[in-house]
């Protein structure tokens, strides 16, 4: 069996995502959703509601009351941080994992994640970009095909490492020559079976190798937030900052070193905000 | 012995010789590594960005976090605990980058300059240093023996 076969096999083998999930993500970034409809949909999943009103009820927000209903949640955080609440509650067992094939302990891939998804977000502000609900979940979940290829890149480490040497190319595609797929084609298969609508996994999909996609503004900043969260060793691995950032996406976003650092330190901060509800 | 980890943006001193001091994951972050054989004094800076003027704000709560503000600190804290200038060793590790031949994430570089200029400012020498590459370094500082040991592409070696 070949080891790509052997990999598409593995993600089969991946827990299904929560349905109340999917129904969040179906609606993300959409326009016109009714409050009431988004309340009904969280309500209906007792586990998923009880986790909410924790994380709400936490610290973190300074409420003043304890809220005690999905709708009173609502009304005071508004739909945006319910959104980000769903999403955070649902992937963070999964991706808070050590993933040993990358040398990431516990807790550094969420980490590394959940730092992309507030330096997208950051990014788009500066852009006037209004994909912010898409571009935070997309983000948080740009990495999550390292969980599927973990053991495999384990196993062929020396033969990747070998690659590396003799080309000296990006991690990916070291990735896909040795293995036969990189972590962001089995990331987006992965939200493909999850049935996550191509929007969402689109950046995930192209995150290192935006120019082989059609331009796209979320594909762009996943890329760019992501090789600065990199830069920055922010859940940083085995392979290191061996990835190379596409000229024609810095071009066109027109980002300067200088404005990079900017979103960096806002990014930080962003993170001792978030830090609580992410448990990170 | 008892390991203290120092964080992203973050700084360590000690004159306690049962301490190592350690940080993890630098990338284009700046690592420097100060020791005072006689004092036994030795400190740990792991910094992010290059000059505070970005977000002078953040600088007030997390000086550590950018060169400028963090190395003059790093200094003074030492000092505090009986290190001289004189007799200070400084050794400086990190400032990695990605595949980036264009420089649009030139961040490791611009945060070692930062470093050598304030440095050389002050009559300061660097006495050894591991600067950049594509790949990841770990750094750690005995307080006792002032051995610097360096991780980085999976091996172990003295610095």
């Amino acid at each position: 069996m070949s080891i790509k076969k052997e990999i598409l096999d593995n993600i089969k083998s991946l827990p299904a995502m929560n349905t109340t999930t999917k129904k969040i993500m179906a609606i993300l970034g959409s326009t016109n959703v009714e409050i009431s409809e988004v309340v009904k949909i969280i309500e209906y999943d007792p586990a998923l509601t009880s986790n909410v009103l924790k994380l709400v009820n936490s610290a973190y927000f300074g409420l003043q009351s304890e809220v005690t209903s999905i709708k009173q949640a609502v009304v005071l955080l508004g739909l945006n941080q319910i959104y980000r609440i769903v999403i955070a509650v649902s992937f963070s067992s999964l991706m808070n994992k050590p993933i040993a094939g990358y040398e990431l302990p516990s807790g550094a891939l969420w980490k590394h994640c959940v730092a992309t998804a507030i330096a997208s977000e950051t990014i788009a502000q500066m852009l006037k970009n209004s994909d912010a609900d898409v571009l935070f979940t997309a983000a948080l979940l740009h990495d999550i095909g390292k969980i599927a290829l973990s053991t495999f890149v384990d196993e062929y480490y020396n033969l990747i490492e070998e690659e590396s040497r003799k080309i000296g190319e990006s991690f990916e595609i070291i990735e896909r020559k040795v293995l036969g797929i990189d972590h962001a084609e089995a990331g987006a298969i992965i939200l493909k079976n999850w049935g996550i609508p191509e929007g969402l996994y689109s950046p995930v999909r192209w995150h290192h190798s935006p120019d082989d996609c059609t331009p796209a503004v979320t594909v762009d900043i996943v890329h760019v937030a992501d090789s600065l969260c990199l830069t920055g060793g922010l859940g940083i691995g085995r392979e290191g900052l061996q990835y190379r950032p596409s000229i024609k996406v810095m071009k066109r976003l027109s980002l300067k070193t200088e404005t990079m650092e900017m979103i960096m330190s806002r990014t930080m901060t962003g993170l001792d905000n978030i830090k609580e509800i992410f448990e990170i | 012995m008892k390991t203290v980890v120092v964080g992203i943006s973050d700084m360590k001193v000690s004159n306690n010789t049962k301490e190592i001091l350690i940080t993890y994951s630098l990338g284009s972050c700046l690592g420097v590594v100060l020791y005072d054989p006689v004092a036994h004094v030795a400190g740990l800076l792991h910094s992010m960005l290059p000059l505070s003027k970005i977000d002078p704000l953040k600088a007030k709560t997390s000086p550590w976090m950018f060169v400028d503000t963090a190395v003059p600190l790093l200094f003074k804290e030492a000092y505090k605990l009986g290190a001289e200038k004189k007799r200070i060793i400084v050794k400086a590790v990190g400032c990695s980058s990605l595949l980036d031949e264009q420089g649009f994430f030139k961040i490791g570089e611009r945060n070692f300059t930062v470093l050598r200029k304030l440095l050389w400012k002050n009559n300061i020498l660097i006495e050894k240093q591991d600067i950049g590459g594509n790949h990841s370094r770990t750094v750690s500082i005995a307080v006792g023996s002032g051995r610097v040991i360096l991780k980085a592409k999976g091996e172990e070696n003295e610095l």
